[in-house]
């Protein structure tokens, strides 16, 4: 009686299925399917402001904010580039501590030199944000051509060419680490100094960074004859 | 899927019987011409007999129909009947009553009578009642003449050529409708359009389903290319609901900031203090985070019993104050937080915000819970790490080419 049971029972359990396609698709890039999702908006300003009623947002998911895009006061998209550019073997605590400190001790520096000043005028024209300062040097260390790279019968010719904005920026960006990095070699000094340090030169427009820009223009000038094969370049 | 073949190829058989029979021919002239997915002969109706009459052609075209039901009407009942004669023994065995046992705790006992490891789960054993399985046999009226009532019968695919007339019926209306309102406005009709996004075309499988019909892709794209006219075309909106049985939502947010996947939980009192309360679970990768948040607070955040002044990063802290800094309400909730499973740095704080976002959620207006789930505070982050694949250092990274 129970082996017969069991019997009617396996009889059932054996429906029939469906054959499954081999799926031939490729793999997904994301999990967050483009069609379902879109990006989270971490600007409160933006956050406040009613979207329009045809909006994507209204009707899609959206994806879970970065870990690193908390809508926090201090939040700067220019000191954030920076310190994922500092970044090296995913330490990002280790690399945004150092921009951090740098910016504080710009912070002392204008503070003190603020005390100082003996007129209101004078007072009023140092820039107390860190912020400001930061993104003010960043600013005066952009180069405003690039340099292509063209091979033409087995000579390498450097074509100089304009530079998108976001392009200078991450130049002016790269140099500013790589000067600090050397300065900080060896245990010379230690980065966060260097980099407080190049950042108040780069904001009167002095210092190594500054200077490398004014090299890096030479060098575009330098190989202006050049400028006409940028069609074949880029 | 045996029965659903059979009861279409004579269908198909007596469809063509039927088509031929018209005019004066005879049934044994009728060439069988098999399509590709014949398993079974044509039913050899009057052949090799005499001329007959069309009455009668049509009757045994009929007859092959009535007896196909027929059979099907009897392997129904009896499936039926073993599946309540295995429902009884699961019962016996798993010492449930029987009027008690629902399908779930069928589907519960089968896996836990036949555990299996088949990766496709269309491979894995099942124990459902025979109207799930078998494809239902669409009931056929026919009049005294012994011809279907519904001229569509033919198609083979009634209601997948009824939707399309619809469509193209509703289509045709609209497009007059408006003729009319620009015959008399004098100019082009201004209409608010549908909005489309956030909803896509239900798939081929549940066009299927909804029609009771196998449909292919081409009659599947050819249904879309339907609606999609009709979504498009000026006064779309009076035909919103229909066009919107066939669609199917995203899953995406509303105004009031419920979206798909994200909780809210209820608020209660504590009897003791008074105050409100919710209780809410957030995860991130295998981490999850048990969170309370009580209201009329000071701000006192504690994670693991320990308070948020012990979290080093200052990132994690970010993250943990996340959703009072959206909303502009830091200092106003107190903050339970217990969490289990592996994490660090950057998964606890992730887990944990996740539950107190659900949690402060259910405090605040709809605008302000809009405001989080755009912020994308209510939604889980689903991404995982991938692994690495054969013959690559990476998930993704590849090995430098060398030449050798």
């Amino acid at each position: 009686m129970r082996l017969r049971s069991l019997v009617t029972l396996g009889r059932m359990i054996a429906a029939p299925s469906s054959a499954r396609a081999l799926s031939v698709s490729q793999p997904l890039r994301t999990v967050y399917d483009p069609k379902a999702f879109e990006e989270p908006i971490t600007d409160k300003k933006l956050l406040i402001q009613p979207l329009e009623e045809s909006d994507p947002r209204n009707f899609l998911l959206i994806k879970a904010m970065q870990s690193d895009d908390t809508p926090v006061f201090y939040r700067d998209r220019v000191v954030d580039k920076f310190v994922n550019l500092c970044l090296q073997r995913g330490y990002k605590e280790i690399a945004r501590t150092m921009v951090y400190e740098a910016l504080e001790t710009i912070k002392r520096h204008q503070y003190k030199a603020w005390r100082k000043a003996p007129t209101a005028a004078e007072k009023s024209a140092i820039e107390l944000n860190p912020f400001v300062v930061f993104s003010q040097s960043i600013k005066n260390c952009q180069p405003m051509m690039k340099l292509i790279k063209l091979t033409r019968g087995g000579i390498v010719y450097q074509v100089p060419a304009p530079v998108a904005p976001s392009q200078a920026e991450f130049m002016a960006m790269k140099s500013l680490r790589d000067i600090c990095r050397e300065k900080a070699h060896k245990g010379r000094t230690s980065f966060e100094t260097a980099l407080a340090g190049e950042i108040l030169s780069a904001y009167k427009n002095e210092g190594a960074t500054i200077q490398a820009k004014q090299e890096f223009h030479k060098q575009c000038e330098a190989n202006r004859a050049f400028a006409h094969y940028r069609t074949m370049a880029s | 899927m045996l029965q659903r073949n059979s009861f279409s190829n004579h269908l198909l058989a007596a469809g063509r019987l039927l088509f031929s029979g018209s005019g004066r021919t005879t049934l044994a002239t009728v060439p069988s011409t098999p399509s590709s997915d014949d398993h079974e002969t044509v039913v050899p109706v009057g052949s090799g007999e005499g001329p007959r009459q069309r009455g009668e052609q049509i009757s045994r075209a009929m007859k092959v129909y009535l007896a196909q039901a027929q059979a099907k009407d009897l392997m129904m009942q009896k499936e039926r009947a073993t599946f309540d004669l295995g429902k009884r023994h699961l019962a016996n065995i798993m010492g449930v009553d029987v009027a008690d046992m629902t399908q779930r705790d069928i589907n519960r006992a089968i896996q836990y009578l036949f555990p299996s490891g088949l990766f496709d789960i269309g491979a894995r054993p099942v124990m459902k009642p025979p109207e799930q399985l078998f494809a239902s046999m669409t009931a056929v009226k026919f009049d005294e003449s012994g011809r279907p009532i519904d001229s569509l019968f033919y198609t083979l695919r009634p209601n997948f050529y009824r939707l399309l007339t619809d469509i193209a019926r509703k289509t045709d209306a609209l497009m007059d409708h408006a003729d009319q309102v620009r015959r008399k406005q004098g100019s082009a009709p201004k209409d608010s359009q549908i909005i489309s996004v956030g909803s896509t075309w239900v798939s081929m499988e549940s066009f299927s389903q909804i029609l009771g019909e196998k449909i292919t892709e081409e009659m599947y794209a050819q249904l879309v290319a339907a609606l999609e006219n009709l979504m498009t075309i000026p006064f779309a909106h009076m035909e919103r609901d229909f066009i919107f049985k066939y669609r199917k939502m995203l899953g995406g947010g509303k105004s009031d900031g419920k979206q798909k996947g994200s909780f809210l939980p209820v608020v209660e009192i504590d009897a003791t203090t008074g105050r409100r309360f919710a209780t809410a679970f957030g995860g991130k990768k295998k981490t999850r985070a048990f969170v309370t948040i009580h209201d009329a607070g000071t701000g006192k955040y504690t994670v693991n019993g320990h308070g948020i002044d012990t979290v080093r990063s200052l990132q994690a802290r970010e993250m943990l104050l996340a959703p009072f800094i959206t909303l502009n309400k830091l200092g106003q909730f107190d903050v339970e937080a217990r969490t289990e499973g592996p994490g660090g740095l950057s998964s606890i704080p992730a887990a944990i915000r996740l539950g107190v976002s659900f949690c402060l959620s259910a405090f605040v207006s709809d605008v302000e819970r809009n405001q989080l789930r755009l912020a994308g505070l209510l939604t889980r982050d689903p991404r995982r790490r991938e692994r690495s694949k054969v013959n690559q250092p990476g998930a993704r990274q590849k090995w430098t080419w060398k030449r050798r």
